[in-house]
């Protein structure tokens, strides 16, 4: 029985499973609404609590959301101004100075977008002290619509976040719950993209508060029964959380509200413009990204929330912050530890480094040498033109299932007479249904020094929650031809791409394979029909 | 009225554009709540809970291209968040119980359409409400994707995905039915 025939059976049983609910619902005496039992809208209220965000819900290409702090009314707080943008355009800034063999991969820009209502905001609670030096306790909070969870790119990575051991029952609110660490990263959520960061070492308790959100609550310094015990008591208003201050630490308020994007640890936020420099595909190679956001001092001391480590330093003539934020996904086994750097650059305007295998002098010397760059020098450094003009280039675009675009480049890492080498990229470009870009989503570069000229060899990588997977690598450029053979018995015909050198006895290749595939053999076969050499590659679920 | 804005319609009756669209989507809410919840009553009281908001703030949906998408997309979702809570406050009783429940409602559906609902029901929660919407409505996947809010992309995704589990979980795969 082949799965046509399958889904036909389906498709029939489910016709007529429809047809005998709808006839049931015949004759129900159902009344309409009295309106005189209908409550108006509830006006916005002051919001004596609000999320806290764990988290670093960013975005790539989240829609750009303003910091928004609201006038709290507790303890004679002044109400906070909405931080301005105070920019006629944009502010790109680039780097004059980089460690040796560092070169731009990529610039982008999120345009300012109204305020993306999937996302809460980020708030940050604590005590007086919780953004000082010496920073004592504090919580963040946030939450997203449960019709997030649905999102294609989001799902798989809040999936992958790690499930820290503990009690699988775990229930708040009658609702399952659960304690996790990790990141989660997802493009394309409601017009844009975003990453949920939990740090390591911060217990982040996940829960289902009565109405249509998910709710995530983290702290550095909390343990997990005060957050289970404030997650109890925590209400939903207005899509945001609110705290029975009977809960919370004597003392506590909220100190900071972010957008999505907008908190430390994240890469980026909306409306920000960020380049990306890196020092090669190898591992070991160092990376570092300039953001340039909006927010305010709040915001870099918000660092306090998040990072571990945090120092004031100054810099460019301004009090910045200097921490480490670190944390890790089972999701391709992806490890990270940053040292990021925040500061106020001007009124309204938050530049935020972060740096990989780089040393903190290194950044700073590369803070001291941002320059503001025009706008056509921001787009010069587009992956595409970089990819161009860097010997590289781009080898293959489409879609995902005719939807999301991708594109696949290779890029030259050094070219001499004795070590050529190169890598792929994959890099996805996400398209809003209102015809704009947002941020590419890259795959880590793939090196190909293992792979040299004159063997067999044979690497692909799968590139899993995009909708159908992307089966990608190199073959030997012995083979005329490349079969993905899926574990469903399909067999799609990869495409096979010249790479920017032939010394390198290889050529890329990728294939989309069936979105239900667990498993693809990818076969290099040559001109005589003999097959040169194969590779099993496991499909991810999402 | 404050502000230069009317948010709701509180003491007069429904416009007759509200009372249209009630009557024209209020049998087929209900069955796509109770295709997701399993209970009728329970899907009653929550379409009904859903054109009460729907009224409340008419205003503003009324000017919605799709009313009948706003609705079903806070049935689909309420439905999945209350399913997961009975199904949640069940495990409990029947633990602090140690038995099963005394009543059982007798099955409103035959047998075997009954068990189809149930099966697309242990799906998850976005393949439960693709499949219910397109079966129950015949949608396209385009207008599934409107209703949920989702891309036309994730809605295949979960329709294929869906549809295979729920084949396997209803013993279609094999040679014979």
């Amino acid at each position: 029985v082949n799965e046509a025939e399958i889904l036909s059976r389906l498709d029939e049983r489910g016709r007529r499973a429809a047809a005998s609910l709808r006839g049931a619902t015949v004759g129900l005496d159902l009344m309409p609404p009295d309106p005189a039992f209908v409550r108006p809208p509830r006006r916005p209220v002051q919001r004596v609590v609000l999320v806290a965000a764990v988290i670093v819900v960013l975005g790539a290409g989240v829609a750009a959301v303003v910091t928004r702090v609201h006038d709290r009314g507790r303890d004679g707080d002044p109400p906070a101004d909405d931080p301005v943008d105070q920019n006629d355009g944009p502010l790109h800034l680039g780097a004059t100075w980089l460690p040796d063999g560092f070169r731009p991969i990529f610039a982008v820009h999120d345009e300012f977008r109204e305020e993306n209502e999937a996302f809460g905001p980020v708030v940050v609670w604590g005590g007086p002290d919780a953004m000082s030096s010496v920073a004592g306790p504090s919580m963040l909070a946030t939450t997203y619509l449960e019709e997030v969870r649905g999102k294609p790119w989001l799902e798989p990575w809040l999936e992958m976040h790690r499930q820290v051991p503990g009690d699988p029952n775990l229930e708040v609110q009658g609702s399952p719950a659960t304690f996790k660490s990790g990141v989660g990263r997802a493009p394309q959520v409601d017009r844009g993209s975003v990453s949920v960061l939990i740090a390591d070492g911060m217990n982040a308790l996940q829960f289902e508060p009565e109405g249509d959100r998910q709710a995530i609550i983290a702290s550095r310094r909390l343990d997990r029964k005060a957050l289970v015990r404030i997650a109890e008591a925590a209400r939903l208003v207005d899509g945001e959380l609110t705290f029975d201050p009977a809960t919370l630490p004597a003392g506590w308020s909220a100190l900071h509200e972010g957008a999505f994007g907008d908190m430390p640890g994240g890469w980026g936020g909306p409306g920000a413009s960020k380049v990306g420099y890196d020092g090669g595909a190898g591992a070991g190679a160092g990376s570092v990204t300039v953001h340039v956001g909006r927010g305010d001092h709040r915001r870099v001391d918000a660092l306090h929330a998040v990072a571990e480590e945090v120092q004031n330093i100054e810099v460019r003539g301004h009090e910045a912050s200097t921490g480490r934020v670190r944390w890790s996904s089972s999701f391709m086994d992806v490890r990270r530890d940053a040292l990021v750097l925040m500061w106020e650059e001007r009124p309204g305007v938050v530049v935020y480094l972060e740096g990989e295998r780089i040393e903190l002098d290194e950044l700073q010397r590369i803070a001291e040498g941002l320059v503001p760059i025009t706008d056509e020098e921001f787009a010069a450094l587009s992956p595409q033109a970089l990819s161009e003009s860097s010997g590289g280039r781009p080898l293959a675009s489409g879609t995902t299932d005719g939807s999301d675009p991708w594109w696949m480049f290779a890029r030259l890492e050094s070219l001499s007479d004795t070590a050529p080498d190169a890598s792929l990229r994959v890099a996805f470009e996400l398209e809003f249904e209102d015809g704009s870009g947002a941020l590419p989503s890259f795959h880590p570069a793939m090196p190909m020094s293992e792979v040299g000229p004159g063997t067999a060899a044979i690497r692909v990588e799968v590139l899993a929650g995009y909708g159908s997977p992307i089966v990608f690598g190199v073959v030997p450029d012995g083979a005329v031809r490349v079969e993905a053979r899926s574990s469903d018995g399909s067999v799609t015909e990869a495409g096979l791409y010249d790479l920017p050198d032939d010394r390198l006895g290889v050529d890329a290749v990728m294939a989309e394979v069936p979105i239900s595939s667990t498993w693809v053999d990818v076969v290099a076969i040559d001109g005589n029909g003999s097959e040169i050499a194969t590779t099993r590659v496991e499909i991810p679920a999402s | 009225v404050q502000g230069g804005q009317v948010d709701v319609p509180t003491a007069s009756a429904p416009t007759p554009s509200y009372a249209a669209f009630y009557a024209a989507n209020r049998l087929d809410v209900v069955a796509l709540a109770w295709s997701l919840l399993g209970d009728r009553s329970a899907a009653e009281e929550l379409a009904q809970d859903a054109f009460v908001e729907a009224l409340r703030v008419w205003d503003r949906i009324s000017r919605y291209e799709r009313p009948d998408a706003w609705v079903r997309r806070v049935v689909a979702n309420r439905a999945v968040s209350r399913f997961r809570r009975r199904r949640s406050e069940s495990g409990a009783l029947t633990r602090l119980r140690a038995e099963r429940p005394r009543v059982v409602q007798a099955p409103a559906l035959p047998d075997e359409h009954e068990r189809f609902w149930r099966e697309v029901r242990a799906l998850t929660s976005r393949q439960a409400q693709c499949i219910a919407l397109h079966y129950l409505e015949d949608r396209p996947v385009g207008e599934i994707a409107d209703i949920l809010g989702i891309s036309a992309n994730t809605v295949k995704v979960h329709l294929h995905r869906g549809r295979l589990a729920l084949a396997d979980r209803l013993d279609l795969t094999g040679g014979e039915q």
